[in-house]
């Protein structure tokens, strides 16, 4: 029993550190709608930042000065990122600053590297509390009894804030209505900045007071910035209450699912959160989202089927692919087939997101269960590759008609974030399953039969089906049921009052572009010749989004192109430099800043100029 | 008298697809105007381009003289003009008083000017509710409230999208009441409505827009004798 409360009191004391970056996330998202992928980055600048200061200032006074100057200094870094890239990039598409702070969180990566150093830093404790006191009859730091009380501490002076003061109250008039806001005289760019700043201090804050519990190292962003995401969702997007309790939740059960739990101690979370929502749509203390108010004057472009140049250009590009195999060594091929897999990932992901306008942090999911339906068949069953062709898609489909079910249900970034719950799930899964999975070892020798074994040969067969399945997903675009689709992408309301079945529609556009995801999963396991967790991991997943939104989300054509360009430009960049992250990110950055309707967008503006007054 | 707005040459876009024609229209100071239009005429589209608040558009507005084209909707709120959405945007979460210190702005030189005091006794309902939350009001309140709120950056010129619409008849005629109190006070006011009954004593000019194009303009009384134009472009 008394271990049960030790466990628990720690299990608190790590709720503090998350409920602030939490909130941060929250409130920056209640606001200015911006997804911050690079909330996790600020975190952890905020504890290297504190690790210098207070390593060089003493006492009680130089290490908790250094913490709140630590986290003042990031905030500062904040407001200077904000004014600089987010708000050129307010007004475009949706998921455009979601892009552009995950290139700023590879930046940050790499630049953290480069001015710390890679290797773990372990800050000083804090004065006077480096001792245990005993509780129970058991020792429990000092600190961390600090932390429990600094956790509701906060919540309480965030909650007076956002209540009493002038400024808090315009906080949660613009979580509202934004744009109203502004029509009344404020200013939103200095309230947006002000927010964000918030945000990124109460983030920094919690890195910052991380230091005296675990060593300070370079991959914290990435480890925080999910279990972020996760809080903030369970708690419901713009509550900062339900963000406090959703971290105490998630903090218990870290505690206590790797005692009780140990097999499943990586799903519990994301188990938990897909229960969240599916239970309650927006989360614990969230509410639902105003009826989505179609802003005004803002309205998509109408679709367009190619005309007869961009079919002759399409044919032409597989014909000049075809005869690839006529010039190119065996490198160029085996890269190239891998731009093709992904291209075919890109397309699957625009298939959901662009057409079925459900956006998904996830996809990896669709991919890797087609990667394991074959690397199981040809584990357990000997079987040459090739019949996972069928295995593997078939398995991804399944994965898709369960999911899927779920999914649609939600809308948003509630549906996004549930997408990478059921992603998270099948890692784990396959990560601690390792009798059947191997685990972190993965799966070896998925090659295909000896027919395809030359690099030529997988290749052709790699762009045979890729060709026909981008085809065929254009092919759906426009068939009746894509109209239908993207009738209820539009305007659900009044495409239900039509007759038409939204969920049904969506689930089976889900189930589709899961199927695809599963055939280009397949066609990777037999390129590489084996399969790791990776192939489900959430960078993959991300992976997809960059190619689909660098792209363009608007156009078929737009993922094709981005995932060209990224994957290319992945593949160069990362033989080329050891700092590959922080020239991804820039060019991230610089594109969406740049290009902020994708590249085929600005191409179709320029080269094909319509609509005025725009 | 002088002139307060002019807008000409208005057009809209919303994607591809052209809403305004080349809008003209003019307001000058003190006067009440109102925009007359059925469903979808683009009396709201109208409103918000004023306001800024449209990116697709092209045309020349002027306020008290000066070029307001293409500012952002917070400078040209402090330069005067106020909005009052017609969907009545009040923040629920907020309430009564929250709402209304949205709304403020520091007084302005030449406009009336407004107390929380000078509104409840505009609006009555709203002294009572102060602390009420917005969401928890009825719809009518909830109107009082939008015009409230603007009042509380004291405008020089409102505009109002379709205050009366579905409100019960004693609340119209209340709203009728203050619009009259605050013409009295020196405001001007342009007003949209798909029906030239409301507030018709207040009135000091009309317009008349179908399909995105301006069909008549003059007093109510003109209006009147016009069949034609009531007939097909207006909801009576
Ligand atoms: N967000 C939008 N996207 C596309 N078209 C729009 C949008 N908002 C309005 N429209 C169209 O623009 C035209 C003008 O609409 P507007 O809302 O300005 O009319 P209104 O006169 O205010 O109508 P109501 O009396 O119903 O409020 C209509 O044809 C409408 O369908
Ligand atoms: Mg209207």
């Amino acid at each position: 029993m008394d271990f049960f409360v030790i466990q628990a009191l720690t299990g608190l004391a790590s709720a503090s550190s998350l409920f602030l970056l939490a909130s941060g996330l929250s409130i920056i998202f209640g606001v200015t709608r911006i997804v911050n992928f690079a909330h996790g980055s600020f975190f952890m600048l905020g504890a290297y930042m504190a690790y210098t200061l207070t390593t060089m200032w003493s006492g009680p006074l130089g290490f908790w000065g250094g913490v709140v100057a630590a986290a003042a200094v990031v905030a500062v870094i904040g407001a200077v990122v904000e004014i600089v890239v987010l708000r050129r990039i307010y007004d475009a598409p949706e998921l455009f600053p979601l892009l552009a702070t995950f290139g700023l969180a590879l930046m940050t990566e790499d630049a953290v590297k480069m001015i710390w150093g890679p290797q773990d830093l372990l800050g000083p404790r804090a004065p006077g509390l480096e001792g245990a006191v005993t509780i129970l009859g058991h020792p429990f730091p000092a600190y961390d009894l600090v932390l429990i009380v600094l956790g509701p501490a906060v919540l309480g002076l965030l909650w007076l804030f956002l209540r009493r003061s002038p400024w808090g109250v315009l906080v949660r008039a613009a979580t509202e209505d934004r744009t109203m806001v502004a029509a009344l005289g404020v200013n939103q760019k200095r309230l947006f900045t002000g927010v964000f700043m918030l945000g990124v201090f109460l983030a920094a804050l919690g890195g910052a007071l991380r230091i005296p519990r675990e060593a300070v190292h370079h991959a914290m962003d990435m480890e925080v910035i999910v279990e972020a995401f996760v809080i903030v969702v369970i708690g419901g997007l713009g509550s900062v209450p339900g963000a406090f309790l959703a971290s105490v939740l998630v903090a218990e059960l870290n505690a206590f699912g790797i005692l009780l739990f140990p097999k499943i101690s990586m799903v519990l979370l994301f188990l938990v959160m897909a229960v969240v929502l599916v239970l309650r749509p927006h989360g614990l203390l969230g509410r639902p989202e105003a009826a989505a108010r179609a802003s005004l004057g803002v309205q998509e472009e109408p679709w367009r089927p190619m005309g007869r140049a961009g079919w002759a250009l399409g044919v032409a590009l597989v014909a000049l692919l075809a005869a690839l195999p006529l010039v190119a060594d065996a490198y160029t091929l085996t890269v190239t087939t891998e731009i093709l897999i992904f291209a075919l990932f890109a397309a699957s992901l625009h298939l959901m997101m662009g057409v079925g306008g459900m956006v998904s942090f996830g996809h990896a999911a669709y991919f890797g269960l087609g990667a394991y339906g074959t690397a199981l068949l040809v584990r357990f069953f000997g079987a040459p590759m090739e019949w996972g062709l069928l295995t593997g898609p078939a398995l991804a489909l399944v994965g898709a008609v369960v999911f899927g079910w779920f999914c649609v249900r939600l809308s948003g970034v509630y549906l996004a974030m549930l997408t990478l719950a059921f992603a998270q799930i099948v890692w784990s899964v396959v990560f601690q399953w390792t009798e059947v999975t191997g685990g972190d070892n993965g799966i070896l020798g998925v090659w295909p039969g000896r027919w395809a074994s030359d690099p030529a040969v997988y290749y052709m067969l790699t762009l045979t089906l890729c060709a026909a399945a981008v085809g065929a997903i254009r092919h759906l675009v426009f068939s009746p049921f894509g109209q239908s689709v993207r009738a209820c992408r539009d305007s659900p309301g009044r495409a239900e009052s039509i007759g038409l079945d939204r969920r049904g529609l969506q689930w089976l556009c889900f189930v589709l572009a899961g199927g695809f995801a599963g055939l280009a999963g397949t066609l990777y396991a037999g390129l590489k010749g084996s399969v790791f967790p990776d192939v489900l991991g959430i960078p993959l997943s991300v992976d997809g989004l960059v190619m689909v939104l660098l792209g363009g989300l608007g156009t078929l054509t737009g993922p094709l192109v981005g995932a060209g360009v990224f994957k290319a430009l992945a593949i160069e960049v990362s033989s080329a430099t050891d700092v590959w992250k922080l020239i991804l990110g820039t060019v991230i950055v610089v594109l969406v800043l740049a290009f902020p309707e994708g590249i085929v967008g600005v191409w179709r503006r320029w080269v094909r100029p319509r609509g005025a007054g725009s | 008298m002088s002139e307060l707005l002019a807008v000409r040459g208005l057009n809209a876009w919303y994607g591809r697809a052209q809403v305004l024609f080349d809008i003209d229209l003019r307001v000058d100071a003190g006067e009440v105007v109102t925009l007359l239009g059925r469903n979808g005429a683009g009396k709201t589209t109208t409103l918000a381009a004023v306001m800024g608040l449209i990116p697709g558009v092209r045309g020349d507005v002027h306020f008290g003289g000066a070029s307001i084209s293409g500012l952002p909707p917070h400078r040209i709120a402090r330069l005067g003009i106020g909005y009052v959405p017609e969907d009545r945007r009040v923040f629920s979460d907020l309430t009564v008083d929250e709402n209304l210190a949205v709304g403020r702005q520091p007084p302005r030189p030449g406009a009336p000017s407004w107390t929380p005091q000078a509104l409840f006794d505009l609006f009555p309902n709203l002294a009572e509710l102060r602390r009420r939350r917005a969401g928890q009001m009825s719809g009518g309140e909830q109107q009082m409230l939008t015009i409230a709120r603007t009042l509380m950056g004291h405008p020089s010129l409102v505009l109002l999208d379709e205050p009366s619409e579905g409100l019960a008849p004693r609340l119209v005629e209340q709203l009728a009441r203050a619009l009259g109190t605050m013409k009295a006070e020196g405001l001007t006011i342009l007003v949209s409505e798909q029906n030239p009954r409301f507030a018709r004593s207040l009135t000091d000019r009309a317009y008349v827009i179908e399909k995105g194009r301006t069909r008549f303009e003059g007093t109510l009384a003109d209006l009147d004798a016009r069949p034609d134009i009531r007939d097909a472009c207006l909801a009576v």
